[in-house]
Formats: C-alpha cells, structure tokens, sequence
C-alpha cells in the first residue's frame, strides 16, 4: 500500500497542527462557534444529536494491521469501545470530545492516516473496488490513481471553498463495486484499442434528495491529463454552481441546468489552458505510484496442491454446513489460484451495520498479519476484507472470525443492509434506521431461508439525504417524519453497479412496525414469480413492479 | 454602503518572503447584495470620494473615462458572482483588483484571483476584503491575493504569520508551486 514520504508526513503533521491551534483558540473565546464550523467541518468533526462525531478517512478503504489497531485504540481510549464504519470507506467515531480530537489527529498522523476534508463543502475521501488489486475481472488496479487523486485534492487551495460536498470514485474492473455512476465525478479506468491506459469519465451522478445518474464528459481521457481534467471539471463547479440553495447546489444540479454539452464545453475550454502545464502527468510518477501496490509475493501452487485443497474445503463442508454457507456467500474468488478473498460480515444479528467494536477491530487485525499479508480493505457496503487468503487457511480463519461474531453468512444477502446511521445519532435524520435493521434482521434469522433468497441489496437510509443510498437498493427504504411519527418509503429496483438505475417507488410509506412484514412480503412474491437463477433485481425487471405493490398493500386495497 | 478600514492591511510579498502591515489608504464603494424584497443599492459618481477608492465593476463599466480621469487611484472590485474573463479588456487600466468576501465560505473568488494571475497575468495587486480571517489567508494567497484587509479586532502580527502555517504543498496554484509528484521526479 501506499507509504507517507516526508512531504505526506510534513502536510498532515502541520494540518494538525493547525487544527489544535484553531481548538485551543475556540477553546479561549478568540474563535466562534460559528466560525470554527466550517474550519472543524473540514477535519472530519460534525456536531450530531449527541455529541460531536469525528470522520476518519480511508483512503479508498485499504488499512494495514496496524491501522487498524490504532483505530481501536482510538476507540478504547476516546469514545465507547467502538467505530462505525461508513458507506464511503471512512470510520467514524462517535463521541470524542473537541478538545481531543487534535490528540486522536495526532495518534492518526503517526500511521499515516488524517480527517481532512471528510465533511464540508470541499473534495471528499475518494473511494474505489474494495477488491482493487484481487479482482478476477480487473482491467488495472485503480488504487494508484486514487492516490493520486487523494494528494492533488488534498488542501487544494481553490476547491476548498466549494458550493457543496463533492465525491470521486474509481473503479478499475469489469464489474463497477464503486458506484462510480453515483458520484460528483465517476472514473472508469480502461484501456483503448491501442492497449494505452486512459479513463472513462463521469460527472454529476449522485444519491440525495434528487438520486441522478452520473452521464459522460469524456469517452477516453488519456491517463498522464487525469489530474488537469479533474481540475477543470472542479472550476467549472467552483465558478458556476449554485450558492443560493444547498439543495441545489451539488454538480449535479448544475450539469442537468446547462445540459452535459454545454458543461462540457466550459470544461474543455478551460482544459485546453491546463493540459500541457504542471498538472500533466508524466509516466515516472505512475511508475513511482505504482510501486506501492504491486502484487505481494504470492506462492505459486501446483495444480495438484489446488485440487487437494478443493478436497479439504469438501471434507470441511461435510463437517460443518456453517462453513459451507459462510465460504458459499462472504468468500469471492481471487485472481490468484489457491487464494480466496474474504469478507467479514460487520452486520452480525442485533448490532448497528458496519459497526465494530475495539476487540473485534484488533482480533482483524491479528487476522489480517496471520492469514492476509497484514491489509485490510472497507466496503462501501460496511464490510470488511481480507483480500489474499489462502485456500489452506479458510477454515481456521472462519473458526476465528466465528469466535468474534465475524463470520456471519450474509454479504450480499437481505441481512447485509446498508444503513445510515438514522435518528439515533444525526441530527439531520426523520427517522431511525438501526432498529430497522435490527427488525429485518431477526425477520430473516432463519439462514437457510437467506441463502435461498439470494443477492438483495437493500439499503436504508434515516432521510432525504441518502446516506444509506436507498436509491440504489434492491430494496431501497427512506425514513420520513409525518407529523412526528416515523414512516418508511419503500423503492424496489435500484443498482448501482454497471446497470445503474434508481429504484421505483413502490406506493405509500409503511408505519415503523409494518417494515419487516413488507420486506417479507416482497421477499413472498419474489419467491413465488422467480425464474430459475434469477435474483430479486432479475425478476422485478421481468414482471414489474406491480405484483409486488399488489402484495404488500392487498389489506388497503381490500378496504377500500 | 462605503467600507472604511483605517487600520491596516497585511500584505503578503509571496513565497519565502516575510509579510508585512502597511497603512490601508483605500476604501470601498461597495453594493452588496440586496436582501430579498429589497432595492438593490446605488452608487453616482458624486458618491465616490475623492481618495483612492474601489468602485464595483459594473460602475467601472459604465464611468470608466470619468473614473480614469480621476486625481487618485481607482480600483475595481470583482464581486464572487462575476467572472475574471469580464474584467480581462480592462487589466492594462487596472493596478488594483478588489475581491470583496460577502462570506468567507464562497470559494468563487479564489478562482477569479487563480485566473487573474495565471490565465490573464495580471501583475497587479488583488485584495481580499470582507469576511476574510486568519485561517483562509494561507488559501488566498496561494491563488494570488496579495493584500488582505482584516476586520478590526483581527490580530494583524499573528495574520503575517498565516502563511508559515504549511511548509508544504500537494499542488500548484497561481503560487508557482508544483504538482508534488513532480517535486518527487525531480528528487529522484
């Protein structure tokens, strides 16, 4: 993975500094409240309903051990014994306080971590594949160019200041893990006819209040201008987003108002000053980027010894059919014969999605030195993973994580929910969302019944704002207040993979109690009218959304 | 609305160089943005005094050879909401460029200073005046603001040492800095 060199260090040393020095002023009465906000804002700490919360970054979501344990330190000695971990591969803390948040920076920057810029109005952490570097469908590892794009965006003296939060995403593989589709700018590494690497870009997708899909600027931007387009798409946005409304102000807003064309347009015309100059890239600095995720020292296995592994993982599901369904649904196939990529459930029964306490951090941690090249990496979709493990380790490893109610079988299942954190912790949300979850949670309890249900994305989201990308959900569900009480809008259909489209709303909102019923009850007809192989996502795109709205609102419509 | 700010200013004289506090001769014919439901101000010639005085761009526009005539210095200030590209005809006119801070968390005049320097290589004096503090003047001046006028109460010492703050940087702006894999090319 990447490593600090003395002007990474220097930069997120001296940020904290400035940051304390801005505390301590707070702290004497010499800087506002108000004034600080914007200032705290942009180093991770948001004031939530009860107690300030603090966002740590994860670079495209990859963490070494140590990390790792440093962050469950945090957790031990600065907030309740654990973090959350977000949909955009950040961790958040919940509650610090302010006059120790420069001392947590602190311990942050000594493992070459930092909170810059993960709230506020500026470029946020930028996010990519948690299976960059692993995957079997990968065109190039997008991680480089995410470093890259970490350190020309961080502290950017121009764009910090921006109309609202803006978003980058990378993805380098086949099959997009990243959402690309849904950020401010959506980056697709590819290669051309002629085998030169270059990037497919998107710009103005987005979640939130108005859910767009992102539509392309540039069909093939050759890699050495990925920095130079990226800065003449954020000075457009600079200059001409809208300020008067912060509903309307994301790039999105304003790609759709001046029409891509357009936009483009003003894009390329500033480009043409900026492409040849110091923002180009030339190929020692991929070289040299590149350098720090070349592929560990794998072991080369004899097709022999494959097939005697192939041989234990049989004898090992015979014994245990726990095993089975955990290595059936959280492991993934690894580019590399004779290594399996891992996912660690972070949605066991009962516990807040994407939470982790400090002990099941560090017990990762040991994981990760013990049987995956000491890396860790954070899903968008609040997981974790342990990219290289080999085959022969698998069912010591699920022993392992089974003792820290890690090896929960659900990714990719009803139960692995993305959630927001709702009204239990933000101050922005009409309604909760972890007792939601909890209550799918212990409808679908019965694994068998899970497994059969196979891949359902749903996503959950505490308010308009969409944290939880609801939108985008299989099954999306949005929290909303009416007259004080809390409903739940249902949308079925949603993806936001390479098919990106927004879910269609099912019809009205559901009372609070009623939610795992009609998740059930979606789940019936799904059982009733799929086809063989089909997901849920394949058989509501065959019969509609109609036998479903049908099912799920039959007593209404018996009543009436 | 006249802005007076007898105090002073602090100049910055660019990389590696100190800062400094200068006596502030200027002020500021400035029309803000009226409220909703209000009448937008305005400004006559005869509102303008008779010193070194900054008029808006607009006003400038429409009085450019009664403004040039003018026994002291006028400068034309470059509100968030418009673009450098409008004041580009009238550089060799202009010395002095205002950047007026209605509030500090609109970044847009970060991109007209960025712009003035590097696209239209205005050699001039670009001001920041407003809502501009302590914590944003490092920012400022890396997109070429070279003078800032501080609201009274600020603590002019401490300010000049505002741009100490980073010793470092990741990218260039119209600073002459670097992209910092270039640096690093150059290193090795």
């Amino acid at each position: 993975m990447y490593k600090y060199d003395q002007y990474d260090h220097t930069i997120v040393k001296q940020r904290v500094a400035e940051f304390r020095g801005q505390v301590e002023r707070h702290l004497a009465g010499e800087l506002s409240a108000e004034d600080l906000m914007p200032l705290r804002l942009r180093n991770g700490l948001y004031y939530q309903t009860h107690a300030p919360m603090l966002r740590v970054a994860i670079p495209y979501g990859l963490v070494n051990s140590t990390q790792l344990r440093t962050m469950a330190m945090l957790a031990d000695k600065y907030d309740k014994g654990y973090g959350h971990f977000t949909t955009r591969q950040n961790i958040q803390y919940n509650w610090p306080q302010l006059k120790d948040v420069p001392d947590m920076l602190d311990h942050l920057a000594d493992v070459e971590m930092h909170a810059i810029q993960t709230s506020g109005n500026c470029i946020r952490n930028t996010t990519s594949d948690q299976y960059a570097g692993v995957a079997l469908d990968e065109i190039e590892d997008p991680r480089p160019y995410c470093e890259m794009i970490r350190q020309w965006s961080t502290l950017h003296p121009e764009f910090y200041w921006l109309p609202r939060k803006f978003k980058i995403a990378v993805t380098g593989a086949k099959q997009d893990r990243a959402a690309i589709q849904f950020h401010d700018i959506g980056i697709r590494v590819l290669k051309n006819d002629q085998g030169e690497v270059g990037f497919k870009v998107y710009v103005g997708g987005g979640l939130g209040r108005t859910p767009v899909v992102g539509k392309v600027i540039k069909e093939f931007l050759p890699k050495e201008h990925l920095i130079s387009y990226c800065d003449s798409i954020l000075r457009v946005y600079n200059l001409h987003g809208r300020r008067d409304n912060k509903y309307k102000a994301r790039i999105k807003i304003l790609v759709n108002a001046m029409g891509i064309d357009k936009f483009k347009e003003q894009v390329e015309a500033d480009w043409a000053y900026t492409k040849e100059s110091e923002l180009k890239l030339h190929p020692e600095d991929f070289d040299r980027i590149k350098s720090f995720f070349e592929e560990p020292d794998y072991k080369t296995f004899e097709e022999s010894e494959i097939q005697q592994f192939n041989q234990r993982l049989e004898k090992w599901y015979s014994l245990d059919t726990r095993f089975k369904q955990w290595y059936d649904n959280n492991t993934v196939e690894h580019k590399k014969a004779g290594y399996r990529i891992v996912n660690i459930s972070l949605k066991a029964h009962g516990v807040a999605p994407g939470d982790a306490t400090s002990e099941q951090m560090n017990a990762v941690a040991d994981f990760a030195d013990q049987y995956s090249m000491g890396e860790i990496r954070v899903t968008h979709e609040q997981n974790l993973v342990l990219a290289d493990v080999e085959l022969g380790s698998l069912l010591e490893l699920w022993k392992d994580l089974d003792a820290q109610d890690l090896a929960t079988p659900n990714i990719g299942s009803v139960n692995d929910m993305i959630c927001c954190p709702g009204l239990d912790f933000c101050s922005l949300a009409n309604a909760s969302s972890i007792p939601i979850a909890k209550q799918i949670n212990e409808r679908f309890d019965d694994l068998d019944e899970l497994y059969d249900l196979g891949e359902v994305k749903l996503k959950m989201s505490g308010c308009m704002n969409a944290c939880g990308h609801h939108h985008v959900g299989h099954i999306g569900i949005l929290g909303v207040d009416k007259k004080g009480e809390e409903w739940y809008q249902f949308t079925l259909g949603g993806s936001a993979s390479d098919d990106a489209e927004l879910g269609g709303r099912l019809g009205p909102a559901i009372a609070k109690d009623n939610v795992a019923d009609a998740v059930s009850d979606i789940m019936k007809v799904y059982v009733d009218e799929r086809s063989d192989g089909e997901r849920l996502i394949d058989t509501y795109r065959r019969v509609g959304i109609e036998p479903f709205k049908n099912y799920v609102y039959r007593e209404e419509a018996g009543d009436a | 609305m006249i802005l007076e700010n007898d105090k002073a200013i602090v100049r910055a004289l660019g990389q590696g160089k100190p800062s400094e506090i200068v006596a502030n001769e200027w002020v500021h014919c400035l029309i803000s943005t009226p409220a909703k439901g209000e009448q937008a101000e305005t400004l006559t010639l005869d509102d303008v005094p008779n010193q070194k005085v900054s008029v808006p761009l607009s006003f400038w526009n429409e009085n450019k050879q009664a403004l040039l005539e003018r026994e002291h210095e006028v400068a034309v200030q470059l509100a968030a909401a418009d673009f450098a590209e409008n004041i580009e005809a009238d550089l060799e006119d202009v010395k002095t460029i205002i950047l007026p801070f209605e509030s500090f968390v609109d970044g847009r005049s970060y991109s007209h200073a960025y712009l003035l320097r590097t696209r239209y290589q205005f050699k001039g004096e670009i001001r920041a005046v407003g809502d501009v503090h302590y914590d944003l003047l490092n920012f400022l001046a890396r997109c070429g603001v070279d003078a800032f006028e501080l609201p009274a109460g600020e603590d002019l010492e401490a300010a000049c040492q505002a741009f100490e703050i980073f010793s470092e940087t990741y990218q260039p702006s119209a600073d002459g800095g670097r992209l910092i894999f270039s640096r690093r090319r150059a290193m090795h």
